[in-house]
């Protein structure tokens, strides 16, 4: 069974350590891969730039996407994977600290499979990482094709 | 006249009708009278005749029966067959004795002979009598026989008839014959009954057409024959009839007639009336009847000259009544009227009419005017003109002319005129009425005048509205003024601000005959002295008329190629006192009047405010551009300070926290991590750290809300704010598990707004009640709805600790606390947020508090 991979789209490099902090507090030892910015992101899904040699077929199992990125924005980055015949099955999860209404409607509206607004609370943070694990790399099945 | 004479002809044809009706109908009754009368004559002579026919008839046939019965008597028949005389005597004396017609009886022997009679006379025995007529009716056929008349031989001589009867044995043989002689005499006792009076007669004639009996003439012992032979003969023939004979009596006069016969017997009874007498009395009827168609039509002939003299009477009455009437209406009618002679003299005129030519009275006028044409006509020939108008026409002329007064004042007249004629049907004058429509032609002139001016004010009005400058409508402005006053030339001009003046519209025409080129003609002169007559308008600030331009004081000469100058009109364009310009026209052919200058001077005040119309609407549409620019410009600004804001929101909202996060975070991770190596005071302040964060993030918070009241979109729709009320204590209470709250919400509040922000307010109104009612004993919290100065107020009270009313300025700005943080949290924006939500609805909030008793929100929404 290939190794289930998490793109996790962040800049915030406080934010990249916490959560992966929390994935391991969680026990969520999945191979954790970090974009630090949109087309970084792109770049890793569709193997260009620089990870332009990577196997196609090692799709990461789910996305975690913060929505202010440089370059390009994260709802840019979703419409792209949704836009994309390779990449449009691959659960969305936006990660954000915005609780804008506008970003959670055009999230839930562009495709996103969940919206979590990330607590300034560190324990609650904790929380929702670990639920987030759960559900989507364990409870969540997700078509053949992808994986 | 003629009327009269026309009377006269109908009254005396109606006179001869009536005349001849009555006439007629007299000789009509007459007439019939009359032969009513004839045949009531002749029915009575008819029946007269008849009647006695009949009567002679039976006497005759009685007669005779007694006679047969005698005969058949045997012993008279033994006597005769014996000719015994003394046997005969006893029975024809009982047979005499019997019978009161017999005169004398006599017996013959059927040969004729005589041998007994009684009275006896012997001297007459023997004689044979067969030559009689009575012996040769009888003996015909042995039949009873009535004789004709005969002269009597026995006894009295006289006229007689003889009745005879044969007389036969047993063995029918005749034996002899018994007759009766009767005189005729005899007959007055059966012919005289109504036979009074001698215009009456009667006659009986025998077969012989013989007078028996008459009662005219006594005929002693004559034999004559009934004179009139037509009548005899028919009588001797047996017809019944009536006629009319002349001569038929012995007077030679005419008579009605009626014959009867006297069946069996041969003879005729004659009645003849004699007409004279017999009409006589009808004469008497006759004039009766005449006198009275005559008194008839006397009386009707005298009726009708009496209506005909009422008639007459009354006619004239009202000819002189009408004739008074007219002749009133003549001499007080505001018209004249007249009639006048071809030759031009007045016949007649009324007092109007020599009022209205100047004239004392229609005498003088009558008097003085001798030629109308020439006196009066102010166009001699307009008299002869309407002369031969009126004679072809023959209908009455309405015209308008002008006359001369007697004082040389001209005036205009309206005449209604008609031509007057003779007997043969020849003009000889006119007549006619004629009003003075001076005054109404002067109005009239006035009213098309200023109908003119109207419309060129329109015009003027009008074409501000069309076009775009000021110097269009002066352009425009200067047509018009050249149209009203008939001038070919003009100019508009304004004063500038250096006190010369500049020309701003020039009619074409004047510049063409300037001959300027095209080029310069489209420039206008600017910047002239102001000088000349045309200055004078501006100097003087008033209009000018100038009809003899060049020998005017003021003339300055024309510039080269100018037209020749002939009139001259100017008029100032006046702002308030100030003189702005002039409008100049020129060269109308007859010259200038005061009316073509009130005329320009109205377009003058019209131009000035035309100008100023454009001028004003001009400046608007300028302001109107900047306007919108700057409304433009604005509104760019705010939208991008809209941007800029919702892009600060936006990065409060992600990048403020992000820090957050991390202090939150690694302090945690070092709490967590390095806790051994940490003292007591060490983790206090890291704690303090993550207190710090998390004030930090709810006033982020609530600064975001903050910022999002004013920034959301509202959507409207009624809420149920009773029911909102109620779900938000309900939230509190699931928070405050172990609070024991005493909630009171009035039912069916519903007001109209945006759910969700006063969702946010109440929600900020509800927490802070709950949370300032912490420490009270028996927390109470109200949502009531009330009128106040007839506005709904809607309020939530609680009984916690309240606050001073010093500070209620306070309460609603933002970061404005009257409690610390440790006493009871908050970051101070959350009723900062309700006055915004509520002002957003227009409403208006305020509060009520006093320490430790509890606080009061009110709010509106209109």
């Amino acid at each position: 069974m290939k190794e289930k991979i998490i793109l996790l789209v962040e800049d915030n490099p406080d934010d990249v350590e916490l959560t992966i902090r929390a994935f391991k507090k969680n026990n969520i030892a999945n191979k954790i891969v970090v974009a630090k910015d949109g087309v970084e992101a792109l770049d890793y899904l569709f193997c260009t730039g620089q990870y332009a040699g990577r196997d196609k077929k090692d799709m990461p199992v789910v996305v975690l996407l913060d929505l202010k990125l440089p370059r390009v924005d994260g709802m840019e980055v979703l419409k792209r994977i949704r836009g994309h015949e390779t990449t449009k099955l691959i659960p969305v999860v936006i990660l954000t600290s915005s609780k804008e209404e506008k970003d959670l409607i055009n999230g839930y509206a562009l495709g996103a499979n969940s919206y979590v607004q990330k607590p300034v609370n560190f324990e609650q943070f904790s929380e929702a990482v670990k639920q987030l694990g759960l559900y989507w790399l364990v409870l969540n099945k997700i078509p053949e094709a992808v994986s | 006249m003629s009327a009269l004479l026309e009377g006269k002809r109908i009254y005396a044809a109606i006179i001869t009708f009536i005349f001849v009706a009555t006439f007629f109908v007299t000789f009509i009754m007459i007439r019939h009278h009359y032969e009513l009368a004839v045949k009531q004559i002749i029915d009575e002579n008819r029946s007269k005749a008849r009647f006695f026919s009949m009567l002679m008839s039976e006497h005759q046939k009685a007669a005779i029966s007694i006679l047969e019965s005698y005969a058949q008597r045997p012993l008279l028949i033994d006597a005769i067959k014996a000719k015994s005389l003394d046997r005969a005597i006893p029975h024809l004396r009982s047979l005499r004795e019997r019978y009161a017609g017999t005169d004398a009886l006599f017996i013959t022997d059927p040969s004729g002979t005589l041998w007994a009679n009684y009275p006896v006379d012997k001297t007459g025995y023997r004689r044979n009598l067969a030559y009689r007529d009575w012996y040769k009716g009888v003996s015909r056929s042995w039949q009873p026989y009535v004789s004709s008349v005969f002269r009597l031989i026995v006894l009295e001589k006289g006229l007689g008839i003889a009745l005879s009867v044969p007389v036969f044995d047993r063995g029918g043989k005749v034996v002899g014959i018994l007759s009766n002689a009767q005189r005729t005499s005899f007959f007055v006792n059966l012919l005289s009954e109504g036979m009074s009076g001698p215009e009456k007669e009667v006659f009986l004639l025998d077969q012989e057409g013989n007078i028996i009996y008459t009662d005219a003439v006594p005929y002693e012992g004559e034999i004559v024959k009934y004179p009139d032979e037509r009548i005899r003969v028919k009588a001797v023939a047996g017809d019944s009839f009536d006629m009319e004979a002349e001569d038929a009596g012995e007077k030679g006069t005419t008579s009605y007639v009626s014959v009867a016969p006297l069946k069996g017997i041969g003879w005729s009874v004659i009645v003849a009336h004699d007409k004279d007498a017999a009409l006589k009395t009808l004469y008497g009827h006759f004039v009766l009847t005449a006198a009275t168609g005559f008194l008839i039509f006397l009386m009707l002939s005298v009726t009708l000259l009496y209506f005909r003299k009422e008639y007459k009477y009354r006619k004239a009455r009202e000819l002189l009544e009408a004739e008074a009437k007219y002749r009133s209406i003549f001499e007080n009618a505001a018209e004249g009227i007249y009639q006048s002679t071809l030759d031009g003299r007045f016949t007649s005129a009324n007092p109007a009419m020599a009022h209205i030519l100047g004239y004392d009275s229609s005498e003088e006028l009558m008097e003085g005017v001798t030629d109308i044409a020439r006196q009066l006509y102010v166009n001699s020939t307009d008299r002869q003109q309407l002369i031969q108008r009126v004679e072809q026409h023959s209908v009455p002329s309405l015209i308008e002319v002008q006359l001369r007064r007697k004082d040389g004042r001209v005036i205009w007249t309206a005449a209604n005129i008609r031509p007057v004629r003779d007997a043969a049907g020849n003009l000889v004058g006119l007549e006619g009425m004629i009003m003075d429509i001076t005054e109404r032609r002067h109005n009239e002139e006035q009213v098309r005048r200023q109908a003119k001016l109207l419309d060129a004010i329109n015009r003027v009005l009008y074409e501000t509205l069309q076009v775009s400058t000021e110097k269009d409508i002066a352009a425009t402005c200067l047509d018009i003024a050249l149209e009203l006053t008939g001038s070919s030339i003009g100019f508009i001009g304004q004063v500038n601000a250096g006190g010369r003046f500049d020309t701003i519209a020039v009619n074409s025409p004047g510049w063409r005959l300037c001959h300027i080129p095209e080029t310069h003609a489209s420039v206008m002169i600017k910047d002239m002295v102001i000088r000349g007559i045309w200055g004078q308008v501006i100097l003087r600030k008033q209009s000018l008329i100038v009809n003899d331009p060049l020998s005017h004081a003021d003339c300055a000469g024309l510039p080269e190629d100018h037209p020749p100058l002939t009139s001259f009109l100017g008029t100032p364009l006046r702002e308030g006192d100030d003189v702005i310009g002039m409008i100049a026209v020129a060269n109308r052919d007859p010259g200038y009047t005061e009316d073509h200058k009130q005329d320009l001077e109205a377009l003058s005040a019209v131009l000035v405010e035309a100008m100023r119309r454009k001028h004003i609407e001009m400046e608007m549409e300028r302001l109107n551009k900047e306007l919108e620019r700057r409304i433009a410009e604005r509104t760019a600004q705010l939208e991008a300070a809209n941007k800029e804001l919702e892009a600060f929101s936006y990065s409060v909202s992600h990048d403020l926290r992000a820090p957050l996060r991390s202090i939150d975070g690694f302090s945690r991770i070092v709490l967590e991590e390095y806790k051994d190596r940490l003292d007591d005071t060490g983790r206090h302040y890291l704690e303090r750290v993550c207190r710090g964060v998390r004030q930090m993030e709810l006033l982020i918070d609530d600064l975001l809300k903050l910022s999002r009241v004013t920034q959301v979109e509202k959507h409207d729709e009624n809420i149920d704010l009773s029911g909102m009320v109620r779900a938000i204590n309900e939230e509190q209470q699931r928070d405050n598990p172990d609070r024991a709250v005493e909630i009171v919400v009035q039912d069916g509040i519903v007001v109209r707004g945006d759910p969700r922000l006063m969702r946010d307010a109440l929600e900020n109104l509800i927490n802070n009640a709950w949370k300032f009612t912490a420490r009270t004993e028996q927390p109470a919290i109200e949502f009531v709805e009330m009128k106040k100065d007839g506005e709904t107020v809607y309020f939530i009270k609680d009984n916690g600790v309240g606050f001073d009313m010093a500070y209620a300025h306070k309460l609603f700005g933002v970061f404005q606390r009257l409690h610390t943080t440790e006493e009871f949290p908050g970051t101070g924006v959350g009723l900062a947020t309700v006055r915004r939500i509520i002002a957003r609805h227009g409403g208006r909030i305020w509060a009520e508090g006093e320490v430790g008793k509890g606080a009061v929100f009110y709010f509106t929404l209109p």
